[in-house]
Order: C-alpha cells, then structure tokens, then sequence
C-alpha cells in the first residue's frame, strides 16, 4: 500500500514536471524581483550597529558625546535692542578623533542682510500684505541688520583666531590638533540687533507694547558649538529656519545686565535672586518653595504697572549657572509677573514658573502654572523624572518655542480680559507642548536639523495623553482621526516622515503624522503595557544623549519584543494611507458529500475520496457543488448522524451541551485599497445583538497586499461587520468599512439635513 | 480623460518658525456629485482668523462661536466669501448658495452648494479670502470631480487654477 502511494505520487510528479515543462515554452517569460514584500527587513535602511551604537537600540559600549562649556557676559540695551556678549567657550573632544578646526553655530545670521535663507525662498512675493515697516524693509533698501557682529575670536593668551563664516556656522581654525580627550577653550566677543520678532517673524526676539516697554525673549544669542559625533561628523546644515537644533550638553554660567527694574527668568539657577528681588519678592520666593496647592505670585501685577511707568537708567547682573544642559535662553521685561508653584517629582520638588505680562492675564494667572505642573508630572510618568529644578513658561505674542528649562508660548486674552474656549485651550496646548520638549530633545537630545520628528513627533504623542488627561475630551489634533485629511492628501505635497526638517512640505509631516503613528502602535499594535515600556526604555537609554532614528525604531523593537519593521517602513519612510474594507461576505452551508475541490484534491494525491469519509465540506452557495436540499442542513452538530456518533463515543453528555454549536459559515473578503499594511479590526454585530471585536495582526497581509479571505465559524448569525469602528487607524476611506454596505452621507449632506429640518 | 494642468503650482511651503505656532491654512473640499447633478463645497477655516478678517472688513465684532455673535454674521460671512471664492465651471461663472455654517473645536465649516450642474469638462477655482489679512495664509482646494481627485494650493500671487477633463 505505501509503495503504490509512493509510486503514483513519483508518476504525477513526472506527469506535471512534463507538463509544466511543456507549457513554458509559451508561456511570456516573467522577471524576477528583489524582495518588495512590505514585510522584508528594514536592515537595509538602518546603519549597520557598531561600537557606538548596538542593534537593540542602546548606546554602545564606546558611545561618546562632546561636551561644551561656557562663560558669557551679556549686557541687554534696552533703548537699542541690542545685545553685547563675550564669552569663553571651552570645547572637550571626547570622540575618538583628531579635530582639525571646530564648527561654531551663528543661528542669528538666520536675519543677516544677505542670509542665504531669504535666497532659498521660493514662489512670489513672501507676504500677503506689507505694514509700512516690513515694507521699507523689504523694498525701500532699509533692511533689518540682523545677524551676528563677530568682533573677534582671540584664544586664551588674547592674540586673535583666524575664523571663517559660512552663513549660519562658523568655522574656528585652532593652532594644533585637538587630540582625544583634550580640551580648547577660546573667547568671541558679538553683538546683534534684537529683531523685533512681530515683524520679522522667526523665534526669539522683542515685542514692542503699546505703553513703550519691551518684552525680551532671547535665544540663540550668542556663538554655540555644533555637534561633532559618531553618525554626522560635524553638523553641517545650515539653518533655515525650520530644522531647529541640536547641541552638545555643558555648563553655563552666564551674567546678564538689564536695566535694574526688569524681571528676568532663565535657565539654570539664579544665584543671586534674593539680591536681584525686593525684600517682599522674597519672601513670596520663600513661600512659593512650599506651595504645593497653588501658585504664589512673587512679582505681583500692581508692581508692574508701577515699573512700566518710568525707565530706570541703572542696571543690574543677573547671575546664572545651568549644568548639564544643551542650551541656554532667558526673558526680561519691566512688565514681567512672575509665579512659582511646587511640584513633588519623585523624591525631588520642581518648581512650575510663570512669567507673564498683564496683557496675558487673567488667562495666564488661571492656567499657565498650573499646566506646566500637570506637564511635568506626567511627562516624568511617560518618559522620566524631570531632573531640572525648574521648569518656565513664558507669555509671548505669537511664540511656541522650547529651550532648557524654559519656552516662550502664544496666547493673551482680549483687551477687556475676555477670552474665548479656543484661545483658553491653545495656551494650554502650546505650554504642555513646550514644556514637554524638555524630554524631547532638550534631554533626549535628538537633532532637529537632521530629523523634526524625533523631537515634534514623539513630543507631539506625549502631548496628546497629557492633554486628555489634563482634561478628557480636550480637542488633541494628533488622533489618527484628525490626521485622515492629511494622510489623504495629495501626494505630490507630501513626503515621508524621514525627510530632513526644512525639506517636509507640510507641519504635519514631522508633529501630527508621528503621534498618531505612535497612537496607533499604543492602542493597536502593542497594547499600552508593550508600548509604554518600550518608549520609557527609548526614553531612558537616551536621557543626556544624542539618538538617532535607529536607535528609536530598534528600541521600540528591542524592549517590546515585537517586529516593527514593517511598521517603521510604512508609516515612516513612505507616504502611503490607510485603506482597508470589506469587499464581499460569502455564507457557507455544510454537506456531507464531497466537493469538487475536496475530489479533486484526492485525485492530485492519487487517493480514494472515501478513504476520508465521512467528513463534513464547506460549499458556497454558489458554486457547482450546491444543491438546494443542502440549505436544510443548519446545525452541523446533530443533522450528520455520524458526527453525532463522534461526539458521543468521545464525549460525556455533559460536555458536549457544554460544546460551541457552532451553525454559521461565513467567509470574509477583505480589501485594501491603501498602500499601508495595517491590523485589521472587525466589529462583528450578531442578530441576537451581541457584538464582538476581532483583531488580526498586520501580518495577515503578508502573502496578498491587496486582498485577503478568513473564514469565520459561529454560532450566532451575523447581522453586521464594521471595520475600525472607533476610528483609530487613520482610515482614508470609510465607503468600504462595513457590510452590509452602509450609504453614509457626506459632512455636507448630514450638515444640509439638520439644516433643512429646523 | 487625460488630466492636463494649466497652471503649475509650484511652490516651496514656508514652514514656520515657530513649534506649535498655528499655520494660516483652509481646505475647500468640492465633490460633483453626478447622479444629484450638484457640487457640494465644504470649506474649513480656523475661526479666529475669519473673525479677525470680517470684523476688519466690516468694521464689526461678530465674537463668532460665543454668547455674543452677532446674529446677523451669516449675512456678512456669505457676502465676504461672494467677493473673494470664485468659481468657473465650463468656462462660465457660477453662483452658488451659502447654505450655512457648523463650528467644530477652533474650525468653522462653511457649506456651499451649486444646483444644475449636468456635466464639468472643466473647473476653475479661485479662492481669495483672507490673503488681505495673513501674509502665510494658504487656501487648499480638494477636488474630487468626475473619479478623480485633485489638490490646488492657492496663495496670493497664484489665487487660481484650473482643471480640465
């Protein structure tokens, strides 16, 4: 018996080997391809692992970083707007390599007269409209004269450095080679015009208000060393004005002279803050330490209003010093109103702090501490504990800008001190977001420059749940709902999220896009346990460090044990959508007669179709093989005698009541329009009224991209099925999501409806 | 059937400066809808940025999506997008109704609807409103006619375009 079986199966392969052969010399001769399953492996993309950095994502056993020091002086004119600045920069080469010259970054020359950023820009007239001054600027020969006025760069014996600028760097050549493990120190002494920034747009700058005073939010204002590191060698983009930054972490200690009636608030500790305050102020400070309920106002609106009335023509240093940051910012301003509210981190207590104009109240006096206290307490959930003292948000016309410690944000209520639901909600958008880049990249401390969504992105998700549980039902913009209009763009605008930051068409590239990713891999692919101990892991493996896109993707791998490849490949280096559907549902009856396909199947194995029997077969109705008498046979369990026979002979009575009657055969054809491959999650609504949720895994996808069958057996008869009913996988399409097929009305015309009806 | 783009829209975004500095968008879906022989036009504007340009415009204060909207904002809000949306179907312009508004967070969507539309060789579509007030400000329009879909984005210097079939 095993030998015939043997020999026919030995004949059909002959017979079909023949065949085959036969038949391809008709037969168009097709070409090959490399691997183009969405599924291969993202090695391809990812640098190979190294010394540095490991293939699971963590810094490798001969990571390095540099390190930069600084000693600055700074003297803020208030009368000029102009700042004066010397400083000593001491730079530690803590990379394995020789360094020949150093890279210095001169973001200001962003505002430079000939800047090449005005050059690069393309499409017609850059503004809609031109108030008198942007347009004496603009066309009349009278632009701004920003930029930095290096006056020298001198080395420690004070002979001059010879120096070479190009656009927004600035190269330092030094007398010898600075070897591994030496440091140089050097001195450069600027000056810059402060942009007036509700003219010249762009980060950082003065606002003007109507009484005559200035408010100063100052960054990137003086000379900061680039990055040197294993992945880049030296920096080298310019800034354009989007790409932000990336530096290397150092101590600041810094002095900085305003007039003596300003309030000033930076990074870092202020070490001389009980001379720089009245004694009342004190003694508020005090108090503020210990208030762990409320703010406590420390420089009150009454004195304010006193200060802005007159100039004061003496000044006052304020001295700082900031340890282990990657930057350094600070605001002052006569108009200033400063609050401060204790927060319990862990073991340690942060102090919240607000500094803020009277035009920003009372919106800011209700809200702005007290987010930034809900910020740092759930960020230091997500990711870690915050590990600065303190963290500052600070009251600016049109500003969302983060640095160490500190960021500027939008938002003032109307002149009457109204404001609306809208205006409230994005003051507390913008100060989470803002104080939440203090992870992403302030201490995470990605580069911006190289890739926005590192830091916009991850920090864009955290905002997200910060925000929902600031307030649930907060109106988030990065639910992978919201993004469906983006996603469904077209796609000449749009580009990967892995595009360099001043290369993405569209903000969402780089903030909306990967937090919904991010969103969805939480609530879908990993579930929150997964999720939040892998992105706590990322977080940190790479607190006080330099990431890149790998290490993230491999982390993210690596502690959740799942392979995301395909994830990372779709949603990060493509600009497919999400479009998956039902195409057909197809009900099954169940016979004991054999089936075409199941003869058929005998016959290729050269095998008797009765020595399966009996069995059961799955007919679809439309096929040959059905016969109407088949529609009686509805409950498997009891019409075949046989198989009741089975059940009996194998089980007690008991179990089989205990047994699923299963009476229901569906087949389930599912469609995917989209380019992304994504899970599918299937709403089953049975007739009886129950519901259930089933999940298959994207993998489902991996041998058809287009369209895929599953069989589903059940004992209930299925009344509807809904694809993605909670709308959390961006889908662009909804016309597909549901069988029976449910006509939806369009926005419009559900708008038009509830129109028509009152 | 064979797309054909007149004009090139071919721009670089100015991406701002500012991390969560909100961006001087609006999107304009038109969908034809053959069987009904009408377009629909949904527009979505942020809300400040509508109010702040009709309040200057018609020197009012409308407070648009609070307690205190003028009841008559409607009336301006319809005449404001007559002067600046503009479109051409077939070489001829058309009228369209202003069949009202819906808020939704910080978007206010407007809904427009042109009737008797039997069949569209080609659309143009210039969309004006509130260049006069932001300098950045881009009008997205998203076409979706006859099976195929299409995106202009109108700025100031290129306030129109066209699409033929």
């Amino acid at each position: 018996m095993k030998k015939s079986a043997l020999f026919s199966f030995s004949f059909i392969f002959i017979f079909f080997a023949g065949f085959a052969q036969q038949k391809e010399t008709v037969k168009e001769k097709q070409s090959g391809h490399y691997n183009i399953s969405k599924f291969r492996q993202l090695k391809e993309e990812l640098p190979t692992p190294n010394v540095y950095r490991t293939a699971s994502g963590a810094p490798g056993h001969e990571y390095y970083q540099q390190q930069a020091d600084y000693k600055i002086d700074i003297i803020l004119d208030d009368k000029n707007q102009k700042i004066y600045g010397e400083e000593i920069i001491t730079y530690h080469n803590n990379s394995p390599d020789v360094l020949e010259y150093l890279w210095v970054q001169l973001d200001q020359n962003i505002r430079a007269v000939n800047a090449r950023t005005n050059d690069v820009k393309a499409g017609g007239p850059p503004s809609a409209y031109y108030n008198p001054t942007k347009f004496t600027q603009t066309f009349l020969g009278k632009p701004f004269d920003g930029g930095f006025k290096i006056d020298f760069v001198k080395n420690m014996n004070g002979n001059d450095m010879s120096y070479t600028i190009n656009g927004t760097m600035m190269r330092v050549d030094i007398p010898k080679l600075l070897r591994s493990g030496e440091k140089f120190s050097f001195k450069v002494k600027w000056w810059y015009n402060i942009p007036n920034y509700t003219i010249v747009r762009g980060r950082s700058g003065y606002e003007p208000f109507k009484d005559g005073n200035n408010g100063y939010i100052i960054a990137q204002f003086y000379p900061r060393m680039a990055v040197y590191n294993d992945v880049e060698g030296w920096q080298t983009m310019q800034f354009l004005g989007s790409g932000e930054f990336t530096l290397p972490f150092g101590n600041f200690d810094v002095n900085i002279t305003t007039p003596d009636d300003h309030i000033l608030e930076s990074t870092g500790h202020i070490l001389n803050r009980e001379e720089m305050l009245t004694k009342k102020q004190w003694k508020r400070y005090e108090k503020a330490q210990k208030s762990f309920d409320k703010p406590i106002i420390i420089a009150t609106q009454e004195e304010a209003i006193e200060r802005e009335k007159k100039v004061s023509n003496k000044t006052k240093t304020w001295k700082m010093r900031a340890e282990n940051v990657r930057d350094f910012a600070f605001a002052t301003s006569r108009k200033y109103i400063l609050d401060m509210q204790a927060v319990k981190i862990g073991e340690k207590t942060v102090m919240a702090v607000s500094l803020y104009p009277k035009e920003g109240n009372p919106l800011w006096e209700e809200y702005s501490t007290k987010v930034v206290a809900h910020t740092l307490i759930n960020y230091s959930k997500h990711m870690f504990d915050y590990p600065y003292h303190k963290a500052i948000s600070v009251n600016a016309k049109q500003q969302g800008m983060e640095y160490p410690m500190i960021c500027f944000n939008f938002g003032r209520p109307r002149e009457d001190g109204s404001y609306s639901q809208r205006t409230r909600n994005g003051v507390i958008g913008v100060i989470i977001h803002e104080v939440g880049h203090n992870w992403f990249p302030m201490i995470v401390n990605s580069d911006e420059r190289q890739w926005g969504w590192m830091d916009e992105g991850l920090n864009t998700f955290v905002q997200l749940l910060t925000e929902q549980s600031f307030e649930s039902g907060f109106p988030s913009k990065s639910f992978p709902s919201k993004i469906v209009n983006y996603m469904d763009g077209d796609q000449s605008n749009l580009s990967p999220i892995m595009t360099a930051h001043d290369y993405i068409f569209k903000k969402q590239t780089a903030y909306h896009k990967p937090a919904a990713g991010l969103y969805i891999l939480r609530e879908i692919i990993l579930g929150h346990e997964l999720f939040d101990k892998a992105f706590k892991t990322y977080a940190n493996r790479w607190k006080f460090k330099h990431p890149t896109p790998a290490d993230f993707f491999r982390t993210m791998e690596d502690a959740s044990g799942t392979d995301l490849d395909w994830f990372w490949r779709g949603w990060f280096y493509t600009t497919e959508n999400n479009d998956i559907g039902i195409k057909d549902v197809r009900k099954y009856v169940v016979t004991d007669k054999p089936t075409n396909r199941a003869k058929k199947m005998a016959k290729k194995y050269g095998v008797d179709i009765n020595n399966f029997l009996p069995a059961l077969f799955l007919v679809d109705p439309e096929s040959d093989d059905y016969t109407p008498e088949m529609a009686n046979n509805t409950d498997p369990m009891n019409d075949f005698k046989f198989m009741k026979d089975y059940l009996k002979e194998n089980y007690s009575s008991q179990e089989i009541k205990e047994l699923k009657n299963t009476k229901f055969f569906y087949e389930i054809v599912f469609e995917k329009p989209g380019g992304l491959v994504m899970p599918i999650l299937a709403e089953i609504i049975y007739k009886d009224g129950t519901k259930e949720e089933k999940y298959f895994p994207a993998e489902i996808w991996r041998f058809n991209d287009k369209e895929i069958k599953k069989l589903f057996a059940t004992d209930r008869e299925i009344k509807e099925i809904n694809i993605d009913p909670k709308k959390i996988t961006a889908d662009v399409n909804l016309s597909n999501n549901s069988w029976p097929k449910k006509k939806e009305d369009t926005q419009f015309d559900q708008f038009k409806k509830k129109n028509v009806s009152h | 059937m064979k797309l054909k783009k007149i004009l090139l829209v071919l721009i670089i975004l100015p991406l701002f400066a500012f991390t969560l500095h909100k961006y001087y968008i609006s999107l304009t879906k038109i969908d034809y809808i053959k069987e009904k022989e009408t377009v629909q036009i949904t527009m979505r504007f942020f809300i400040d940025d509508i109010e702040k340009t009709i309040n200057n415009r018609f020197n009012k204060s409308f407070e648009l999506a609070t307690k205190n909207e003028l009841s008559d904002s409607d009336k301006f809000i319809a005449l404001y997008i007559n002067q600046k949306f503009h479109l051409k179907i077939n070489d001829q312009e058309k009228n369209y109704d202003y069949i009202g508004k819906e808020y939704e967070n910080d978007v206010v969507y407007f809904y427009l609807e042109i009737n008797d539309i039997k069949i569209i060789n080609s659309i143009e579509v210039q969309n004006k409103m509130l260049f006069e007030e932001f300098q950045e400000q881009q009008n997205f329009i998203k076409l979706n006619i006859n099976k195929q879909n299409k995106t202009f984005i109108l700025i100031k210097d290129n306030d129109k375009d066209l699409l033929i079939f």
